[in-house]
């Protein structure tokens, strides 16, 4: 049994905030250094991206303005006792505190309907807990903005649908909606049984690092078959033509009921933004 | 490169922006979104609404974060907003900035009201926000970062988008 103290959580969300906001994550860092540079505008941008991120890092600023959803993907193995402790309430907190201090913008609104008498803060986070065998808590922050949230979509197929078909649907919401979902994107697919479980599983995709490929190899084959796809079409860095359109395309599946075929596509923006830490 | 000073004081000037270029702003420009646009359409008449946009003046379509001398702006996605900027716009805007598409229809909106729309890749709010030098809120205290903000921005870098001629960018 491991005891996990009030304003623990609380401290590692503050601090997951800051280094998710204040810098790209260090494997999309890696794959915009390793990028081959031409005299070009798309290399350009993706110097940009590398000078901005740096800038940030250095002067602790937001990379981009909109610091998105918080989303908290939280595993919390089985041996932890949290006796006074309540994670979602820990998670809110650290994100509030993150806004005072000026690291997050107030993105969120109080109120569904009415913008006007609305507060906003930057939180609440949407929080995902799991309990896994074991005595850690990870957790993993994701910085989600609107422009790429809005460009997401998910549709039912009949359950006979062929990949083909799948795939047609994914190049179809990048080709129409990719520009403003401020590429080189990070595309998460899910299936699922229910539509919920596919939309939840296409933003858990986001958080793999880059490179990581699904464990079932005939997915992994269609993650880099369709990514190579999609880079086809040459959207490119901000829309601006080129390459990379998208920097990965990530796809989980869960098992679907016998009618029904529900697959969700989400994007990860040019800032991604995401950090992890093991509690 | 072209530079230009906001409000303008002659909108010739903006002949000499072609469409894929690079531009600097310079001066005051108004930072608004979702939310302020639905206020102002929504509270001030026609003729009020031309003494705040002032002629020859610069929309910016971006939240503004103000902190301990920090300040964060970035260029938030233009489509969400066309059907109320398309009753401002022939109000004295004649440079619009934002990010991403538009439809045709709003690109002629634009053209026949000779408005450029400049923009700048989203994620890149660190080196932009740099050429902020200050930031005070107009109206709408209230809306915090979707508050209406008059910004004072030096060599501020643009894309042209879609120049008066209405070549666009993103076709």
């Amino acid at each position: 049994m491991k005891v996990i103290e009030k304003g623990i959580i609380r401290d590692a969300v503050f601090d997951l905030c800051i280094k998710a906001s204040t810098s790209l994550s260090p494997d999309v860092l890696d794959y915009y250094r390793k990028l081959k540079k031409n005299n070009d505008l798309s290399s350009e941008l993706i110097n940009l991206f590398l000078q901005n991120s740096q800038e940030a890092d250095e002067e602790k600023r937001p990379v981009c303005q909109d610091t998105g959803v918080v989303c908290v993907f939280a595993e919390v193995g089985s041996k932890i006792f949290l006796s006074e402790t309540d994670i979602k309430e820990e998670i809110d907190e650290g994100v509030r505190l993150a806004k005072e201090r000026g690291f997050l913008r107030d993105s969120m609104l109080s109120d569904y309907f009415s913008e006007n008498k609305a507060k906003r803060s930057s939180h609440p986070a949407e929080v995902y807990t799991e309990i896994v065998k074991g005595e850690n808590i990870s957790l993993t922050l994701l910085l989600k903005g609107g422009g790429s949230e809005n460009s997401g979509r998910i549709n039912m197929f009949l359950p006979q649908a062929e990949k083909e078909e799948i795939y047609d649907f994914v190049e179809k919401t990048v080709s129409e909606r990719g520009i403003n979902a401020c590429p080189p994107l990070i595309i998460g697919i899910g299936t699922g049984g229910t539509t919920s479980r596919a939309s939840f599983l296409s933003l858990i995709a986001l958080t793999r690092d880059i490179g990581q490929r699904n464990r079932d190899s005939d997915i992994a084959d269609m993650e880099t078959d369709w990514l190579n796809r999609i880079n086809a079409l040459g959207i490119g860095p901000g829309g601006f033509g080129g390459f990379p359109t998208a920097i990965e395309l990530f796809i989980e599946t869960s098992p679907r009921h016998i009618s029904t075929f529900p697959v969700s596509v989400s994007f990860q923006c040019c800032a991604a933004r995401k950090a992890k830490t093991l509690i | 490169m072209n530079r230009l000073t906001f409000p303008l004081d002659d909108p010739q000037d903006l002949k000499r922006l072609s469409c894929g270029e690079k531009v600097l702003i310079d001066g005051k420009i108004l930072a608004m979104r979702d939310s302020t646009l639905t206020l102002l359409t929504s509270v001030f008449p026609a003729e009020e609404l031309k003494n705040i946009l002032k002629p020859g003046s610069a929309v910016f379509l971006s939240s503004v974060s103000s902190k301990e001398n920090i300040t964060t702006v970035g260029p938030t996605s233009t489509y969400r907003m066309e059907e109320k900027l398309v009753s401002l716009i022939p109000l004295g805007i004649r440079a619009l900035i934002g990010k991403g598409s538009v439809s045709v229809n709003f690109l002629a909106a634009l053209t026949q009201n000779d408005c450029v729309y400049l923009g700048f890749p989203g994620g890149l709010s660190a080196l932009l926000s740099k050429n902020v030098q200050k930031a005070e809120i107009l109206k709408f205290s209230h809306l915090g970062s979707e508050a209406l903000w008059e910004l004072h921005v030096s060599g501020m870098p643009f894309f042209v988008f879609s120049d008066l001629s209405g070549n666009y960018f993103f076709r």
